[in-house]
């Protein structure tokens, strides 16, 4: 019992440097956010209190309305396009001998970061750019569109180029955990004549719900805090017309100087990740409990 | 096995307070020249282009006895070197060989910190004055920008600095008043930039067009442009969307245009719809390259893409470093709407010193030292452009002629629009004069959006 005591007291003494770390530059800077919020802070001098007015102009700013909505769209984007792809690239290379080369060329992309995804992009996407001129040289329609201009088309096309790099790891999330269903089962299976659709929907699918949950799981918080693409592409114009919350809330507070409201908007997204998330994953916790 | 998991342990919490003590030293965060981050594709690196509120303050340290001191010959007791940190990061090389001249002069060298992304700097100088290294020299924004340094009283007052230059005939009273807060003065000019026409001198030879001089020659250019299958004008879209705004509205009236600075005129003003309007026409005539491309400012100027531009004097740099001459280009001031106005639109950028920064008595002696014709002459000749100081010595010959109209007191000299607005009131209008050159069926939609902002800021300013 002694030695246990002791042996838990050296552990606390060799995990305390990284708690406090993580203490450090996580919980204390979110502490200092959330009191942010409450104030009128321009960066210089102190903050002076204001209570609730950060988060009653954000709920009557205009910007907001559309932030909110074209995070919607990246949510909604975000989980179908390339959660999807991702699955199906999982079901149609899972069981091939050289299944991993199949996949290679959509995992290359996740190395590359947001930034550069979306300059890329934004290089192929701008007004006569060279997807433009493809089409052209095609004869195909849309050469003459306006990519990252008109809205919600703007959005859209940036879901595309996010997609582009998230759809790799969500093929090999996907192909682990078909890779972790006993080959005895699936056997069964198909001895019993289930066919692909069936085989999928009974068998491989519900098997598959611990690795879904983790998928769909991060692809709702990655999506709700989407803003490297977007800066990197339109900066969320013309006109805030592709704006998003993490957007408005880095240029509040970066470009305006209005630390306080762009707290607010840290801070409601915070909330906002952790509600999606916690309900999504007691959503799926319940589910798995309940029996077949 | 017990005791070696044990020294495991201890390394690795060793390591990770290690990483938890070090620090990089946000004083000197030097981020080294890059690719600007602008991101809406404008390939016009201009300092000037970034620094889009410059403010100017002046510069008197009540602290320092330096600032009665109009001498600035160097002795071997103040050989100092000023920290002096910026967002134009490609004017490096500028501040260094500036850096030998004053040397030279003063004894006091400067050691450049480019930052190449603008939020970032603003935010590294704002914090800094949160702490006890306060920036001794740094460049920032006339208007609300500088405004909110002085509410906060972070950047030294200038004002002794600038009687005595005005006296000296360096610089004038109406110089003064852009870096002006509460009557007193902040900062020195950096930067002092008439926005100028810039045209493609072979593609309007070619094409038989003289350079206009009236609004109706412009447009009569612009449709012969046109009809060469040469675009007339540059998406100006991103970070120069509020170009042709200022050229309509300070053109067409100027006392219309610099009234919104101070909300005395609203965006809903008839004038100003009739300016957008007219901004409409123009667009809808194709006289832009379409939003939403890339803006190679000088590259498309110089290949023939497009036949004119507006832009800054500092945009000489960045046609010389796409490897145009003057032979290639010309520069003219433009005409205005209503050819009864004479007005030139000025940028000016500020150079400041922090209040009670570690080395202010020798961040004084450098502003003072900025002034001067030989500092303002070295300084212009390295930029190419032109300089505040009507006596400094311009060696361009076309730049000499435009420093002396912006000097002769013949034209109404008005503020860069980004630079006169409150920077919330501007931020909204760059987004929706982007949003207006994308669609500019209804100018009131974007009008309106701007002026619901205008009122909300005034009504918490006033």
């Amino acid at each position: 019992m002694s030695t246990r005591h002791g042996r838990q007291r050296g552990g606390g003494l060799f995990t305390g440097p990284a708690v406090l770390l993580v203490a450090l530059l996580l919980y204390a800077p979110f502490v200092w956010t959330l009191y942010l919020s409450f104030t009128d802070y321009s960066g210089l001098g102190e903050p002076t209190w204001v209570g609730l007015e950060n988060y009653r102009q954000m709920f009557s700013d205009d910007n907001f309305v559309t932030a909110c909505v074209n995070t919607l769209l990246w949510v909604v984007g975000t989980i179908t396009v390339p959660v999807g792809l991702g699955l199906i690239i999982a079901l149609l290379t899972y069981d091939l001998t050289s299944g991993t080369w199949f996949r290679l060329p959509f995992l290359i992309p996740y190395a590359i970061s947001g930034v550069a995804v979306g300059v890329v992009w934004g290089f192929f996407l701008r007004t006569g750019g060279a997807f433009s001129q493809a089409l052209a040289f095609f004869h195909l329609p849309g050469a003459d569109a306006r990519w990252l201009v008109d809205a919600p088309l703007a959005t859209l096309v940036m879901i595309v180029a996010a997609s582009w790099q998230g759809v790799g790891v969500n093929a090999l999330l996907f192909t682990m955990g078909l890779q972790s269903i006993p080959a005895s089962t699936i056997e069964a299976a198909r001895l019993d004549g289930a066919a692909r659709w069936a085989l999928f929907r009974h068998i491989l699918w519900p098997q598959m719900r611990p690795l879904t949950t983790v998928v769909v799981g991060l692809s709702l918080v990655v999506s709700l805090k989407t803003f490297d693409i977007v800066w990197a592409m339109n900066r969320g114009g013309p006109g805030n017309n592709s704006v998003t919350l993490a957007l408005l809330m880095y240029r509040e507070t970066f470009v305006l100087s209005n630390y306080g409201y762009g707290a607010a908007f840290a801070v409601l997204l915070c909330v906002v990740t952790l509600v999606a998330s916690i309900s999504y994953l007691r959503r799926q916790g319940r589910r798995a409990e309940v029996p077949a | 096995m017990k005791s070696h998991r044990r020294v495991i342990a201890l390394l690795t919490a060793g390591l990770l307070g290690l990483v938890a003590c070090s620090s990089n030293s946000a004083g000197g965060a030097t981020e080294t020249p890059g690719t600007t981050t602008s991101g809406s594709g404008t390939s016009a690196s201009s300092p000037s282009s970034e620094a889009s509120g410059a403010t100017s303050g002046s510069q008197s340290e009540a602290s320092s006895p330096a600032t009665s001191q109009s001498s600035t010959a160097p002795t071997t007791q103040n050989k100092v070197t000023l920290k002096l940190y910026h967002d134009k990061s490609s004017w490096q090389d500028f501040f260094t060989k500036l850096s030998s001249a004053s040397a030279q002069a003063t004894g006091v060298s400067i050691d450049p910190v480019p930052y190449t992304d603008q939020d970032a700097y603003k935010a590294f100088i704002r914090q800094s004055f949160q702490t006890s290294a306060k920036p001794d020299l740094f460049t920032w924004w006339v208007g609300g920008a500088l405004s909110d340094l002085v509410s906060a009283g972070v950047v030294a007052d200038t004002t002794d600095l600038w009687n005595q230059a005005i006296a000296a005939g360096y610089a004038t009273k109406a110089e003064a008043d852009y870096f002006t807060v509460g009557g007193k003065q902040y900062c020195v000019p950096l930067i002092w930039s008439p926005w100028v026409l810039y045209y493609n001198t072979k593609v309007f030879k070619d094409n038989g067009i003289a350079a206009p001089e009236t609004w109706d020659q412009l447009i009569s250019a612009a449709d012969k442009l046109k009809a060469a299958g040469v675009t007339p004008f540059p998406d100006t879209s991103g970070i120069f969307s509020y170009a042709m705004f200022q050229l309509l509205v300070s053109g067409s009236d100027p006392k219309l245009y610099t009234g919104l600075s101070d909300g005395s005129v609203k965006f809903t003003d008839p004038g100003i719809v009739a300016a957008m309007n007219k901004w409409a026409d123009m667009i809808k005539a194709g006289y832009f390259v379409a939003p939403g491309g890339k803006a190679d400012f000088a590259g498309d100027l110089k290949n023939g893409k497009i036949g004119m531009e507006y832009l800054g004097s500092w945009f000489r740099g960045n046609l010389a470093a796409a490897g145009l001459t003057t032979d290639d280009y010309t520069m003219i001031l433009p005409p205005a709407v209503n050819s009864a106005n004479k007005v030139i639109v000025v940028e000016p950028g500020p150079l400041c010193s922090g209040q009670d920064s570690p080395n202010s008595a020798s961040a004084t002696q450098f502003l003072t030292w900025m002034f001067t014709p030989e500092a303002q002459g070295e300084w212009s000749n390295l930029r190419s452009d032109v300089s505040f100081n009507p006596k400094a010595a311009i060696d361009d010959p076309a730049l000499a002629a435009l420093n002396a109209k912006v000097s002769s007191g013949d034209f109404t000299i008005a503020n860069m629009f980004y630079n006169q607005m409150p920077l919330p009131i501007a931020t909204e209008a760059l987004s929706q004069f982007d949003a207006f050159i994308a669609d500019p069926s209804n100018p009131m939609t974007q009008l309106d959006a701007i002026q619901k902002v205008a009122d909300k800021y005034w009504s918490q300013h006033q």
